[in-house]
This record gives structure tokens, sequence and C-alpha cells, in this order.
């Protein structure tokens, strides 16, 4: 009665309206500002610039010069955060600038606070706009004044930033038309203490902080251009007062910055899959702020872990993709939904023109691209070492397979736009590693596409395209991301000799699925191609190279839709069951969920349903559920994860950036899904701690090894398992021996090696024989009755 | 859309409105950043996500031991993680230490677990167990396939197929590496020297943070714990095993080896086992020494306990004390503070889901004491009374230790072996009828006590089609039984060889070959003969 009752609501609300779509993100305004003098052609847009908090904004430009980028750059944008008074706006020591000085794309101190050139514009020559001058056989910089009144001297962040924290942009790139886009961490008093952005002041208001553009042309501090310089490119820090005299100003208004939770108290522990991470990192500086002021913890950990810790004798709350299978003889457990999420693969492809672009197509030279569309054969290429560069370009076992992505005609048939670009280095994606229920629905989603599948089977593709061997054997859907074909090739190091260079050096896992998204965002593909040397100076193998330049990067990532969007990363579009490519979104995440089917085995719990046909439907869309055994549970925590069920279910699905918030990437969850989670949070605090059948309660500690809490994992709900649509791999099935030939004792069952398959070829050999004989025997037949017949013919 | 944007104001002025009310903040945290190990980069990680929202923010580097050792001693980071002091391997000579005060604290414990890829069939093995001697010959190429006598020996229920091993080890500079050497070095200096010598190094060779390689061996190197694991836990990578902090095994969920303890126990590196053997650590109390508070294992190697697991250990914060120096200063000071008391205290509850072990109070009262020394923190509230670590009870004694299990009987060294998963890995290492990660068609197997030997292939294929029943297993191939040689009932895993690619049957190759054998003699001496018979027969 009640699943039916749960089922008709379900079908109503969610057929019905949805939650208000997130609010547009440009609604606090953008703000453009104009340059000065030789940049008055300038036009400088911020996307937001109040009500800001710690999020990423886009800075567009037009009107600017195209960056040259031969050896070192001219012509380029340097951004950057500052604090200053409200009326006179920044000094130049008030900015956030210099801790990537390293980076000397621009020139040899253009990335720094440095004022002292040495002798390179004459000896002896000062800028006569610089008051700070140099002491003899001395460096001088700019020094940063910090909003907490500490002045550090030393040309660089000294303890308010660094090069890890800052958010500097030091080369923002014009291209061939004249304009440019970068992404910029707005950070708060939070992230740039120095800065103190967002701080409540003394009227109650926040602290207003500034973005500065300083516009770099090919002019140096001495007048000079060209060749009149020792070199035809920029030396001077933006921060020189010449330079400076250029800033382009933006003021930024900013929220109050919540109060932090107070540090200290027990935390209320929760574990989870990383589809769940971003909200909860979001909702947790509001939830202690609530009237039990309690602090929630919160560990990432694999789905299987979090269901292995429901079954333990300390459950907690766990948050999963796929709930546990219910066993008769644990006590009942109460699953809440809490938020709409998505697997997604997250896009940083920047344009690099190809030879046959033209004229037009070269002015996007650099620009960031953000449609991509992937079938699930493409992207099961893309998961199985198929493409040579996704394993090696010598690779001989997939000889003959397309080098890269773009090199192979079903992907340029669907997005002829690479046609036109330089061959893109993308044989692979990162992925992470360990287990996660997403890869499930992932490779599901491959399975359920009956060309994906046999592919991925073994079969070739149109264009002669086949699955690399290693992977054709294997038995789907997985859990993980693999990456089976393990070998190693010899690569040169720096000291000129030949070392091994294996798979997991060519193609590493990344951590987990921020890890995934945040080298991806800055053209990071983890590949370890750099001689790495121990303290000797002895060559011991490899680490990481650096990343991609910008402007031609090229990485794709497998993450979650939330996590992607953290990074500004665009995703791309997958074709569903319709053949419609969608991307995911709040509109397409939420067509999602409504394909879902309500499980038949766990109630208030909806599974994914691949063969749905809608075709506005992203086909890798989650529901993330809480989960909780009242049983096990205290008085106490379960009135603690009502509250935070009904956070969720409530203030937490309204999206935005500011804390509490939902993170964008999810979508807010639709209205039946909510009244689920909210009466889930009243069974879940009317249970806890009552034990429901004597029964139930023989938990004693169990004796030995297993887990720490010694319990078996669950099964996982088998309904979320393979859809049976077709025959399963033929080579994971053991060959069938050939009747008729027993043995005198049962035989042990053999199993062909995986990664070796001989299939039906070793009948061959049986074939060819009895070919052979019937040949043998029936040619001097007919030979005989051809005689017979000529000689009775006569 | 201006309905949207007309709410979005609404909105944004409640949010003000209810911002405005909220108390002045007190000051805001100094972000800091460290590098180093990545055998505890997943607990310290989880912690840097969970104080986001006491407004710190915390980066951390997972880039090896003696990658964060270099890193914080030349000042390009705020703390580092090792597994081991500076000074303790073999680069120690070259090894640049901090130009500045600085102090070892111990932050989370864990077990240095040894995780596997083998299968019995199609049905992984999850219940290996290895003593000490035999997993240092597994790594010092000594022995090299997995049916190997002394493996047999330690898993008297399982039959192990005659597969290569394929021992993975860190690339990287690192300290898993070098716990494991350390391990070695002192259990068994003989075998590690032996294998030294071969490599090429020095001997007597000491511990190492790069593992040496012998040229031509199944040994292979991987870069860093993802990589070790990663390579491992591929569907093609049976037969390997590698060195990694338990919480890789848990993730990937793939089984661990149960290590033989003094009191001749096989034990899993769970959080409890870790605890016990922890108990057996002797700490370098000496507050002079410039290795205060690092560890000496002997006593954890040697440890009687019979729950304990040998190979346990904990890794340190290296931290900036005393005095501020050219990077760290007092702002700076008050975040490594507070983040090192959340960790020492409420983030060690976290410790056993992430698959490390909670620090005993011991080594978090120590630690306290060095967190204090930090230059800037806010010394009130290091308060160990406030402190919420679940070891702690109040009569002083470490809860854990005190609740461990003891190992079951099944688990000690004799005939009979614990069929229970472990690691990651909980299914059963099926007996005859399996658990529930376990494919069907295992029935044709070991039924204990069997005595088939004496079979042979021709025997096998003479007989015709009679399937006799009772008889135990033979293996197609070598025509040799296939099983156990008796002992433990139900603990007695059933095997099933494998073989490198499914062949045709014997009866049948050989009626193949008698074939093809008359096919060729017919067809070259056939024609001529029937030629003959044929003309002499159509002569009048």
């Amino acid at each position: 009665m009640t699943r039916r009752w749960i089922a008709a609501l379900i079908v109503l609300a969610l057929t019905a309206i949805v939650y208000p779509q997130a609010p547009a993100r440009a609604a606090d305004e953008a703000t453009t500002v104009s340059g000065t003098g030789e940049f008055a052609d300038l036009k400088v847009t911020v996307s937001q610039t109040s009500n800001l908090i710690n999020q990423v904004v886009s800075v567009s430009w037009t009107g600017g010069k195209p960056t040259v980028d031969t050896s070192v750059y001219l012509d380029y944008l340097q951004i950057m955060q500052c604090w200053g008074d409200p009326v006179t706006g920044p000094d130049r020591t008030q900015c956030q600038y210099g801790a990537l000085f390293t980076d000397t794309r621009g020139g040899t101190w253009t990335g720094s606070r440095q004022v002292s050139y040495g002798g390179i514009f004459g000896e002896g020559w000062t800028d006569p706009n610089e008051p700070i001058k140099p002491a003899p056989g001395e460096n001088a910089f700019v020094p940063f004044a910090s909003v907490t009144g500490g002045t550090v001297t030393a040309g660089n962040g000294g303890e308010f930033f660094d090069a890890s924290t800052t958010n500097e942009i030091p080369y923002g790139r014009t291209l061939a038309n004249g304009t440019g886009q970068e992404f910029f961490e707005v950070q708060t008093g939070t992230e740039a203490p120095g800065l103190g952005c967002g701080e409540e002041l003394a009227d109650g208001t926040a602290r207003p902080c500034y973005l500065v553009v300083v516009p770099r042309g090919e002019t140096e501090i001495n007048g000079s251009t060209g060749d009149k310089r020792p070199h035809n490119w920029l030396d001077t820090s933006p921060l020189e007062a010449t330079n400076w005299a250029n800033k382009i100003v933006v003021p930024l208004k900013f929220q109050t910055i919540g109060k932090a939770c107070p540090i200290g108290s027990a935390e209320r522990r929760t574990v989870g899959a990383e589809a769940m991470t971003e909200a909860m990192l979001r909702w947790q500086p509001t939830l202690c702020a609530g009237t039990s002021a309690t602090v929630y913890g919160y560990s990432q950990v694999t789905d299987d872990i979090a269901r292995t810790r429901l079954a333990g004798t300390d459950p907690g709350m766990i948050f999963v993709n796929s709930p546990a299978a219910p066993a008769a003889t644990t006590n009942p457990q109460v699953y809440a939904p809490v938020a709409v999420s998505g697997l997604t693969i997250a896009l940083n492809l920047e344009w690099q023109s190809g030879f046959d672009a033209t004229d037009e197509e070269r002015l996007r030279e650099g620009r960031r691209l953000a449609d991509l569309k992937l079938t699930p054969r493409l992207v099961a290429k893309l998961l199985t070492q198929s493409y040579l560069s996704g394993a090696d370009l010598n690779r001989t076992t997939i000889r003959g397979n397309p080098q890269t992505i773009s090199s192979d005609p079903e992907f340029i048939q669907l997005n002829p736009d690479f046609a036109k670009q330089l061959n893109l280095p993308i044989g692979d994606m990162l992925v992470p590693l360990g287990q996660t229920d997403l890869a499930t629905r992932l490779w599901q989603w491959i399975l359920a596409d009956s060309e994906a599948k046999a592919f991925l089977t073994g079969s070739p593709d149109p264009w002669g395209m086949k699955v690399n061997p290693v992977y054709a054997s294997q038995s789907w859907p997985q859990d993980n991301f693999p990456k089976s074909d393990l070998y190693c090739i010899a690569l040169r190091a720096d000291d000129q000799k030949d070392h091994d260079w294996c798979t997991l050096d060519m193609h590493p896992y990344a951590n987990n699925m921020h890890d995934t998204a945040r080298y991806a965002a800055r053209g990071d593909t983890l590949v370890r191609n750099a001689t790495s040397r121990d303290a000797v100076g002895a060559v011991i193998g490899w680490k990481k190279g650096a990343p991609q330049a910008p402007g031609k990067r090229a990485v794709l990532a497998v993450t979650d839709v939330a996590t992607a969007d953290r990074y500004g990363l665009p995703m791309a579009q997958l074709r569903n069951k319709a053949g419609a490519f969608v991307a995911p979104s709040t509109a397409s995440l939420v067509a999602g969920v409504t394909t879902m089917t309500q499980s038949k085995t766990v109630p208030n719990v909806l599974e994914p349903n691949p063969a749905s046909t809608n075709a506005a439907a992203y086909p890798l869309t989650t529901v993330v559920y809480a989960g909780t055994v009242p049983a096990a549970i205290t008085a106490e925590a379960g009135a603690d994860y009502a509250d935070l069920l009904r956070y969720a279910a409530a203030d937490g699905q309204t999206p935005g950036v500011h804390p509490g918030t939902l993170p964008y990437g999810y979508a807010p969850m639709p209205e039946a899904l909510r009244a689920l989670t909210v009466r889930a949070a009243t069974q879940i605090q009317e249970n806890a701690g009552k034990v429901p059948t004597p029964a139930a309660v023989a938990t004693t500690t169990p004796v030995g090894g297993g887990s720490a809490t010694g319990v078996p994992a669950p099964a996982k709900s088998t309904a979320a398992a393979a859809p049976d649509t077709g025959d399963k791999p033929s080579l994971a099935v053991p060959a069938a021996t050939p009747t008729g030939h027993g043995s005198p004792v049962p035989v042990a069952q053999t199993n062909p090696t995986p990664g070796h398959p001989v299939g039906n070829l070793r009948y061959a050999l049986i074939v060819a024989l009895a070919v052979g004989l019937a040949a043998a025997l029936a040619g001097p037949i007919f030979l005989l009755r051809a005689g017979r017949a000529r000689r009775g013919g006569r | 859309m201006s309905k949207r944007r007309a709410l979005l104001a609404v909105a944004a002025v409640l949010v003000l409105f209810f911002a405005g009310q909220t108390p002045a903040m007190a000051a805001a945290y100094v972000p800091i950043n460290g590098a180093g190990s990545t055998w505890s980069e997943n607990a310290i990680r989880q912690w840097a996500s969970n104080v986001e929202q006491y407004g710190m923010r915390i980066n951390y580097d997972g880039t090896g031991s003696t990658n964060g050792r270099n890193q914080f001693a030349s000042g390009l980071t705020d703390f580092g993680v090792s597994e081991i002091p500076y000074g303790k391997d073999d680069g120690a000579a070259s090894e640049a230490r901090p130009k500045f005060p600085f102090a070892y604290m111990p932050i989370v414990a864990g077990g240095t677990s040894f995780m596997y890829n083998l299968k019995i069939g199609n049905s992984r093995v999850t219940n290996l167990r290895l003593s000490g001697d035999t997993l240092a010959k597994i790594f010092t190429n000594v022995i090299t396939n997995w049916n190997d006598p002394a493996i047999k020996a330690d898993n008297p229920g399982l039959v192990l197929p005659g597969r290569k091993i394929v021992p993975v080890v860190r690339s990287d500079g690192s300290g898993t590496t070098a716990q494991f050497t350390t391990w070695m070095v002192n259990q068994y200096p003989s075998i590690w020297n032996a294998y030294c010598a071969k490599a090429g190094r020095k001997t007597p060779c000491g511990v190492t943070s790069s593992y040496p390689l012998v040229p031509g061996t199944s040994t292979t190197a991987q870069s860093s714990s993802t990589g070790v694991s990663g390579y491992v836990s591929q569907d093609s990578s049976v037969g390997s095993i590698t060195y990694v902090e338990y919480s890789y095994a848990l993730n990937l969920h793939f089984p661990v080896a149960k290590l033989r303890n003094k009191s001749d126990y096989f034990v899993e590196p769970t959080a409890r086992s870790v605890a016990v053997a922890l108990l057996s650590a002797k700490i370098n109390t000496n507050k002079s020494s410039g290795d205060y508070l690092t560890q000496d294992l002997t006593g954890v190697y040697n440890s009687g306990d019979a729950r304990t697991y040998p190979l346990s250990s904990y890794s340190y914060m290296l931290i900036p004390v005393d005095q501020e120096n050219t990077r760290f200063k007092v702002a700076k000071g008050k975040t490594l503070g507070d983040f090192s008391y959340y960790f020492l205290c409420e983030g060690q509850q976290q410790a056993d889901q992430l698959g490390y072990s909670p620090l005993p109070i011991n080594l978090v009262q120590a630690g306290l004491d060095q967190v204090r020394r930090i230059p800037g923190v806010d010394a009130q509230n290091v308060n160990i009374a406030k402190c919420n670590n679940p070891t702690f009870s109040k009569d002083g004694s470490n809860t854990l230790a005190k609740t461990a299990p003891y190992p079951q009987t099944c688990d000690k060294v004799g005939t009979t072996q614990c069929a229970t998963g472990t690691g990651g890995a909980k299914a059963n290492t099926p007996t005859s009828n399996g658990g529930s990660k376990n494919t069907p068609g295992t029935a044709a197997t070991t039924k204990p006590g069997a005595n088939p030997s004496g079979s042979t292939p021709t025997a096998a294929a003479s007989t015709g089609t009679g399937t006799t029943g009772g008889g135990a297993a033979i293996d197609p191939d070598t025509g040799q039984a296939v099983g156990g040689t008796g002992g433990g009932g139900t603990d007695n895993a059933a095997a099933i060889p494998v073989s490198l690619s499914s062949q045709l049957d014997p009866t049948l190759k050989t009626v193949l070959i008698v074939v093809a054998c008359g096919l060729l003699l017919g067809l070259t001496v056939g024609p001529p003969l029937v030629a003959r018979m044929v003309n002499r027969g159509g002569r009048p």
C-alpha cells in the first residue's frame, strides 16, 4: 500500500512542476570597464561583480591586440585581485601578485613584484615614475601590504599567499580577433587572508575588493619597442609604476563570509561516495549553524565501503548511488534521496587550427571548445586503450586503429569541427582509481548500446577499428575503470639511456574524480615523462611532466557533474537511448530521474533504466541516497541525521554559490523525492535506537579476520547489474570441449587465460583434416566415375 | 527571466540580511600547504576537506615521502609528511635537512599491506596467508611461482596455480618502500642482502626508499601508491602482489595477505591489529634526540601478541617548531596548530573507515606536545581532555587494542585455513560452492581426502567416456591431481588450475594425428597404387 502511494506520488510529481531551475548565474550584473591611453579600445567585462563569494568568474575582453606567441609573449593581460580603500581604490602594494614568478612566458620579471632590472635598460637607468629605487647591488620589490597589517618586503606573498594559493593570472592571452577570456577564481578572506575580501567590517558590511587588469603592449618602461631592446620581448613587472598606470580596475562586492563552525566539538560521522562530496562540503558550514549546532564530519569513501559500513555495527549515515541489497538477517535499512547528479566527461579542449583551416577559423586559435558529441562506442574506445595514443603509437596488438580520437572517422562525422584542427593528442581520458557505482552505470550505458557492446566484445566498428584485445575478453560491466593493457616500452631519459616506460607512466590514474577534473582544468594528463633522479642524481625512473601549454590543451576527464562545474569545465554531450546527444544540465538530469524505475527490492529507491527512450534525459544521471539503520544508531544520532535530511530536502536544494546552497552541477531534487526525504527523516528520528525485533539484536563482536567491524560486504543490489539485453561476451564463457572423449576421472575445468583467447581457432585443425579426408576420398571417386562415364560414352 | 531576477534579488537581500546578523568571525585561517607520503595521503586529504567547514584551507600534494622531506627541507612547503625520519635510508648521506628547528609529529597509524591479485580458476583468492620469510623471498625473486612449496605450506587450504609471481614495487622515492625494507633489514637481513648484492647495491644493504631492481626478473616498478595498486587491480595482472597502505586495497576492493606474526597466527592489517601491534612500538622519548618521537619497530615485528599485524607503523608530519622561519610565520602556526589538534583527536575517528588505525593515546599526547611548540599556535585549544580520539579510555588503556578480537583458530599455522576474505575483498574464497562473487562452475573440484595419484594422460585417454564419481579432479594438461592433500574440511578451498590456453582433448589429439598421417600416406602412396590396380583391372 505504501509502495503504491509512493509510486503514485513520484509519478505525479515527476511529471508535474520541477523546482525552479538554477537561477541564471549572470544575474549579479556583469561590469565592463575600458582601458586608457594605448589601451583605450580594450573593454574588459567581469561576469559577476556583486554578491561574490569564493567562486570562479569570467573575465573577458574585446579590442585587444592579439598576443604575439613566438618564444616569449607580447600583448597580453595580467589579472590579479587586490584589496584597497573603498574610495581611492587599490594601491599596488595591496595586490595578490608575484607568486608565480617562475612562469616567464611573458618575460623575465613580468610574473614578479621585482622593480629592479640590472642594467638591461642601460647602466644606471631607472624609471623616473618609479619611486622604489634599488639599493646598489640589490634588487627592489614592490612590498605586499596585508589587510591584517603585516607587510612582506621579500618580493613574495610571505605567509599570505604563494604559488599554490594565489589566484593571479599572469598571462591572459588575446586571440587573433582581439578578444580573450580567462576564468578567474575570486577569493574571500578564507582563501586569501591577506586581502580579507568579504570579511565583516565594523559597520556590518562586507569588505569590498578589486579585480585589477594591467594590459601589456609591446613598449617597455623606457619607451623602447621591438629590436631596440636587448630582446624583442617584455621584462618588467605589472606593478612597476609605469605599467601600473595603465591598470583597469573593476570593483568587486562580496557577501559577508559565513561564520565557520566552532572547532573542537565531536562530529557526527557520515561517509559517502564522491557524487555527494561537493554538496556535503557546501552544506557542512551551514548545518553546524542549525538549531542543534551539530557539526557533521564527512569522509569520502567508495560506494562499496559505504555499503559495508551500513551492514556493520556502527552504520552512521552513508551516501551511495545504489543501495545495498536487503538481507533478511539485518535490521531494516532506511534510504532517502538527497541529491541529483551525474557522471560526466569533462572537456578542456582548445582550438588548434589545422592546415586546412580558413582564415576565419584561425581566429579561433586557442579558444576553449565547449561542444563535443560522444557515442557509447566512442567512450568505450577511449576507456579501453584502443586508440594508439591510448596505449602507445607502436603498439602492435592494436595496429591499424586510429592514432587518436580525431583520426577516427566516427568521431569526425559527429564533430566535423575537429577536421579543421590539428590531430588532438587524445587517445584516452583521465579516470579515477577504484570502485564507484558510477563506473558501473557508465559501462551499463555502453552495454545498452548494441554497436558499443559489439565493439567492446571484439567486433570491429564499420571503419575496421577493433577494441584492444586485452579488453575484449573481460566481463562487463565493471565497477571501475580498468587499464588492463600493462606493458613497458623503452624511453630515452635525460641520462641518454633507455628506461622502462610503462602503461601507468604513460596513462596514470588520478586518485579520484576531484583530481581528474582538477588536472584536466590545468591541461595536465598526469603523464610521467620527466626524468626522475634520486638524491645523488642517478636516474631512478619517471615523474610527472609539465602540463600542456595554454591555448594548446586537450584533455578529457571522467568526473561527476558538480566537480566538473566547480572547475568550470564544459561537458560532453552523450548519446542516450533515444539517439539524442545530451549534456548534463538541470533539465536533462531531472529528465534522467523521470526515466528511472522504482526498485523492486528497496523501498523509496529509484534505479536507472538504461532502456528508457526519453530523448531529453541525460543517460548518466544518478540519485544519491542517504542510508542508515535506525535500530543500530542512537536516538541522538537519529535526530541529527534527521536534521541533515530535512536540510537536504529544503534549503540544501537551492542552487547557488554560498555556503549551504546546492552547488551548480546538481539538479534540485523534484518535489516528490523531497517528500520521501522528509518522510525518511521522520522515520529515522522515530525509530533510532529502538530495536524492532529481539531476533535482530544478535550483533555480538565477531571473532577474528574480516573487516574492522567484522561484517562481510553486502552484495550490491543485483537489480542494478547488467541489463541482460543480449549475449554475454563470448570469450568469458568457457569453451565447450568436444563430446565423446571423456575421461575416467572428472577432469578439472580449465579456463582460458584472459588476454590470450584462442576461440574456435583451435578446431581449425579438425575441420581442415576432415575436409582433407573428404577431398582425398572424393577425388579418386570422381576420377573413377569420370573415367567410367568416358568409357561408357565411347 | 525578470521574475527569476526578482526572486534572486529577494534571495540576495535575505542572504545579506541574515549574514548581517552573524557576529564577526574570528581571524581567518591562513591557508597552508604540505607534500609527501602517499601512504597517508588518503587520510590527510579527508581531514583537509573536513576542516573546510572550520574555515581552514589545507593543500596537500601526495608526491612521495622522499620528495616531501626534500620540499620541507628546502622551505617549499609548510609541512611535510614522511614514513621515515631524515637520514634513515641509504640516501641519508646526501639528504638535506631543514636548516630551521623542526619536529616529528605522529599523524596516523596503519598497516603496510600486501595487496595481491590471484585467481584459482575463475575465483579470486581472498584468504592468502604468508610467512615473513616467504614474503621476503617473494619480493627478492627467490620464490617466483605461486605453487612454490613455501607458499603451499602457508596455505594448506589452497591449491595455488603454477603461475609466475609478479612483485610490484615502487619506482619513486617512497616511505612505504622504506617501511617494508626496514622490516626486511631487521627480520631477514640475509635474504635482503643477497638480493641487494644481485641488484648491484652495496652490502650489507640498509633501508632504502627506492627499491632495487634486478634486470631480467619478473619484478615491475610503478610510480606512487595509486600506480602500484592500480597495476595489481587489473584483470590482466593476475599473479601480482605489491606493498601499499591498507586503504588502497579497501578502495579497490582487493584482498591483502594475512601475515604471520611471532605467535604463529596469520593476521590482517585491520585498525585493531595495528593498534595492538603499536603497543609494542618503542618510541624515542629522548627529547634532546634529533629523532625524538620517531619509532623503533623491532618490538612490533617481534610482538608476541597473537593479534599483532607485524608490519604496522605510523607516519610523521614534519612541522616547524619554536620559532618563525623564512617561510613559516605565526599566522600559519594558528592554522597548522588547529589542524593538527583536529586530526590528532576528532580526525582519528575517521581512521578506521579509511583503512588506517587511530593513533594510541601515548602518541597523541606526545604529538600534542609538539603542536604546542608550533610558532603562533593557539595553545589553549590544544586540550587533551577534550580530545575525541576513539582509542582513549577512562583508565588510560587503548580501547581499540583492548577490544581487539583474538584470531580464529583457523588462522593459526597448521593444517586449516580460514575462508574469510580480507581487505576490500570480503567474499570468502570458494570452497565447493563459492562466495557471492564467484562464478559457478567450480563444482568439479576437490573432495577432501581423495587420493588420485597415479593417473596419467594416457590412462585418461584410453578409457572412453565413463565418469567415475568421487574421484579427485585431474589437470588435463599435466595429468596431475588437483586439489587438497587432505586436511581441513570446509576450510579446504577448492581449486582449478589455470592452463595457458584451452587445449584439445588428448584422445582427440591422438586421433587427429593418426588421421593426418593416414591422409598423408594415402595421398602420396595411394594414387600410384590405385592407378596400377585400376590399370591392371582395366586390361583385357
